[in-house]
């Protein structure tokens, strides 16, 4: 979920050209014409995910992501996926701490097939012994495959755990190896029957498709579904402010990464600050002009990449995040020179520079014009988060309207007013040599 | 604002009163489960059956400076895209001692142009909502550029000075220098990349298809501005240039486009030709002992030119063998059936010098000599026996009904139409596309098979291993 919104000053939000509408059972149906060609996305977003799953169970969301494609009462076996593709759509799904979505690429004449089969599978999942057991062994494979392949997966994990402590964001979406093995047949199912509803999703279709034919269609193939009654997950509030350190050295690492990454605000945490934030991400290292990456990267030559990325797309707490790779060897005062570049920049920052990062963030919104799979994605993340599609219609001008004080004071925030952690990695063997 | 094309003018037809009894009348003899032809009716009877893209390629010409380009008319968004592909000009092109120029060069090449600034040609194109990405390949050095239709004469005009005035400011060279190096450490942490490769270094020998694109620290060393100011006048010619531009344009406006942007190139690309790989088949396995999650194995087969007789016999071959996803005769064996894999692929891997097909899969080391040996099987049954009439079929059905996909956003159209010109495939190959797979007939298909899966194979893998196990 990356949601580097950016576009043009005159590109209003209509010409988006997004309406919304619900549906008796609760479903929330997302319409964005797009009439590039007859094509269509189909995205279904479930507002469930590996933050909802219950203590020893982590990975069961995921797992669950997987067995949508094993089969129905009416569509059994692998017939789901092989009628999409003879069908000749992309489709596939992912399962994320917050949400878990389902999404299929297509020719517009196929958006029918589609709907009757991403609507059957809501409600119809039959899911066997022997596909389960398969399945398990799948994911299994693919936490190998993601993870345990890849070290700076391992840090990144163990970053995550340390910022997070009992916050579910702390949990691998995958699960632990452990806890993949012990997962049961019962327990997926539990999870299908208890958030799998109309009423705990979000129905997005983009494409060439209308906001009419749209409501005809989705109270056809989803307005029967019955609606469930659960219990939403409540959570915890962190501590207003700690500040955990991470050391790693891992075999296989050539190079060493600094990563910090703050419990920052979201749409649904002092949602008033997510302006500011994503306008200080752009400002610290949007591109290589920026304030940091112009001091670490060009001036003094300490790092070999800066990036800062912002999510404030949420259910719980967004995400702030800056990676630095050194150049070179990792030194000593590695974190103390991008503690003071960031300082620099801050102290730096005036109403002219931050005027240019917003006209180029609004420059670049433009561009969500063009592919109908791009807003999809992210109209169904906001919606599904808990956001209101206001958000997309007012963010050129709540963008517009963001001050340098704004900007000064999010940077504050974060630096003084929410969890952190700073993780450093080494590449294997120098750790120890200092 | 969003203009409604001819094609939603909708095609109805009496045909679907029939289908729909049918449908009933299916359901009513076998009961609980969706058959396949009421499935294909929701298709049948979709109220949006029938529209088909009506994108138009034409050639737009400038032929005082003998240049030419594909263009599409698309309105539906505000927005011009611009890719251009040079050929022969790719990092299997840079010199012996100075590997990863062309991968400098794409980094670097939009780093200031005439009096402008890096830093300042950067802040306007990006207040303009203007973007420029250069890409090295093996054999093509590449670029798009895209910028709000109101815009785009500026764009023209920056890319203009970057061809014929690049600063390659050093500040940024140096920088990209050490992104460069430290790439080629962070490749090493990869197990994936670094069995990909040592196999090419293995499979290529002493052809510049086996280097590192990135080069290595001695050659990047050696890569001097005026290299890269060399590199574009050397490598970057109008003889060698293809040009894709979709956007919401006239005829006229793109020549006066293309004119400027591409007018200031040299007239001919004056590097040495690059000599054909001279495939060995008999090679041994090429075994990486490496500690980590899963073992991982690579394979090459021979494989086919994208403008021979058999590309789609074999294309489609490949498709049900790795290349159709979790259906893939690959993955329903060895993922959906045994687990053993999180995914197996296989894809043609086409170059101007050779013609290739690759796959690959990783799994636990537990697994993984079981899963070596399935995809062995596998491969030598299709060889020996073939795919069936319903495989063909479903191949032809998903060929033709993705085929609309393609035109989901203006860069990627706009990279296509150059690509129908770098493999010569006529103007009219979008209208042709559907009835090229159309006509593959299961013979054809099968031979392919026959002629590709069951000759040559080359095996690399990582891992640990155990004495004697493979």
């Amino acid at each position: 979920m990356i949601f580097g919104l950016c576009l043009s000053f005159e590109t209003r939000a209509e010409n988006f050209n997004i309406k919304e509408f619900y549906l008796d059972n609760g479903l929330q149906v997302v319409v964005i014409e797009n009439h590039k060609a007859p094509i269509v996305q189909q995205m279904l977003f479930y507002k469930v995910g590996a933050v909802d799953e219950k203590p020893g169970q982590g990975g069961i969301a995921h797992l669950l992501e997987h067995l949508m494609f094993r089969g129905t009462a009416k569509i059994e076996g692998q017939k789901f996926n092989r009628v999409l593709e003879q069908n000749g759509a992309e489709s596939n799904a992912f399962t994320a701490q917050d949400v878990t979505a389902y999404y299929q690429l297509l020719d517009i004449s196929r958006l029918e097939l589609a709907m009757f089969l991403e609507a059957d599978r809501m409600k119809g999942l039959d899911i066997s012994k022997e596909g389960f057991a398969t399945e398990r062994d799948i994911v299994f494979e693919e936490r190998k495959q993601r993870v345990d392949n890849n070290p700076l997966a391992i840090f990144m994990e163990s970053a995550r755990a340390a910022l997070w402590q009992k916050h579910p964001y702390g949990n691998p979406v995958t699960g632990e190896d452990d806890e993949i093995k012990n997962l049961t047949r019962d327990m997926a199912v539990d999870f299908y029957k208890t958030y799998y509803a109309p009423n705990n999703a979000v129905l997005v279709l983009a494409g060439d498709v209308d906001a009419d034919a749209a409501k005809r269609l989705a109270q056809k193939y989803y307005g029967n579904i019955p609606q469930s009654e659960f219990e939403a997950t409540q959570f915890e509030k962190l501590p207003e402010k700690y500040e955990a350190k991470l050391t790693m050295e891992l075999p296989e690492v050539r190079v060493g990464r600094l990563v910090r990454m703050y419990a920052a605000p979201s749409i649904n945490v002092e949602p008033e600050m997510v302006y500011a934030l994503d306008v200080l991400a752009e400002y610290l290292a949007g591109d290589e002009n920026a304030a940091m990456y112009q001091e670490l990267v060009l001036k003094s030559k300490t790092a070999a990449s800066v990036e800062v990325s912002y999510d404030g797309i949420a259910r719980s707490y967004g995400s702030f995040v800056l990676a630095v790779v050194p150049s070179g060897d990792m030194k000593s005062d590695f974190e103390d020179k991008i503690e003071r570049a960031w300082r620099k920049a801050i102290s730096n920052l005036t109403k002219e520079k931050i005027d240019k990062v917003k006209q180029k963030m609004l420059a670049d919104l433009v561009y969500l014009q063009d592919n109908p799979a791009s807003l999809a994605q992210i109209a169904g993340y906001i919606a599904a988060s808990g956001g209101k599609l206001e958000y997309l219609q007012t963010y050129a001008n709540k963008i517009a309207s963001v001050t340098a004080e704004d900007v000064r004071n999010a940077a504050e925030y974060l630096q003084n007013r929410t969890p952190k952690v700073t993780g450093i990695l080494y590449p294997e063997g120098e750790f120890r040599n200092e | 604002m969003s203009k409604r094309p001819a094609y939603l003018k909708n095609k109805h037809s009496s045909y679907w009163v029939i289908s729909a009894l049918l449908a009933v009348l299916i359901w009513v003899m076998f009961g609980y489960t969706t058959s396949e032809i009421e499935l294909k009716s929701l298709v049948d009877n979709s109220e949006f059956r029938g529209r088909t893209f009506q994108g138009r390629v034409q050639e737009i010409a400038v032929p005082k400076s003998k240049i030419s380009a594909y263009f599409m008319k698309e309105e539906t968004a505000p927005l011009v895209a611009v890719s251009f592909v040079f050929d022969k000009s790719g990092s299997a092109y840079d010199s012996e001692d100075k590997q990863g120029m062309a991968v400098l060069a794409a980094a670097t090449l939009s780093q200031g142009a005439g009096k402008i600034s890096a830093d300042r040609l950067r802040d306007e194109m990006a207040l303009k909502g203007i973007k420029i990405a250069f890409e090295a390949q093996k054999d093509v050095f590449s670029g798009i550029i895209t910028a709000p239709k109101q815009n785009i004469d500026q764009a023209a005009e920056f890319l203009r000075l970057i061809f014929a005035y690049p600063r390659f400011e050093r500040k940024y060279v140096e920088s990209s220098k050490a992104q460069m190096l430290q790439s080629l450490a962070a490749e090493k942490e990869n197990p994936q990349k670094e069995l990909w490769l040592e196999f090419d270094k293995k499979i290529y020998k002493q052809h510049p298809y086996g280097r590192n694109p990135l080069g290595n620290a001695n050659t990047i060393e050696q890569i001097s501005r005026e290299d890269l100011r060399s590199f574009v006048k050397e490598r970057l010619a109008k003889n060698n240039l293809y040009i894709g531009v979709a956007g919401d344009l006239t005829g006229e406006e793109v020549a006066n486009v293309i004119e400027k942007m591409f007018g200031v190139l040299a007239a001919e690309n004056n590097l040495l030709p690059l000599e054909n790989v001279a495939m060995d088949w008999q090679q041994n396995e090429l075994e990486i002992q490496r500690d980590g999650g899963q073992n991982i194995a690579a394979f090459v087969m021979p494989g086919t030119c994208r403008k021979c007789d058999d590309f789609y016999p074999l294309y489609m071959a490949n498709y049900l063998f790795g290349g159709a996803g979790l259906n893939s005769k690959l993955n329903q064996q060895i993922r959906e059936k045994e687990g053993l894999t999180y995914g197996a692929y296989s894809a043609l891997a086409i170059y101007d010098k050779v013609d290739l097909i690759i796959a690959g899969f990783s799994a636990s080391k537990e697994k993984y000599a079981k899963a070596k040996k399935m995809f062995a099987e596998l491969r030598d049954k299709f060889a020996k026996e073939g795919f069936n009439e319903d495989d063909l079929a479903a191949a032809k059905e998903y060929l033709t009904a993705s085929y609309n996909l393609r035109f989901a956003s203006t860069a990627e159209i706009a990279e296509m139409l150059a690509y129908m010109q770098k493999y010569d495939l006529g103007i009219d190959f979008l209208q042709k596309r559907n009835e090229y797979v159309e006509n593959v007939s299961l013979q054809q298909m099968n031979n392919a098979a026959e002629k590709y899966f069951g000759a040559g194979l080359l095996v690399a893998e990582i891992g640990i291993f155990d004495e004697g196990e493979n």
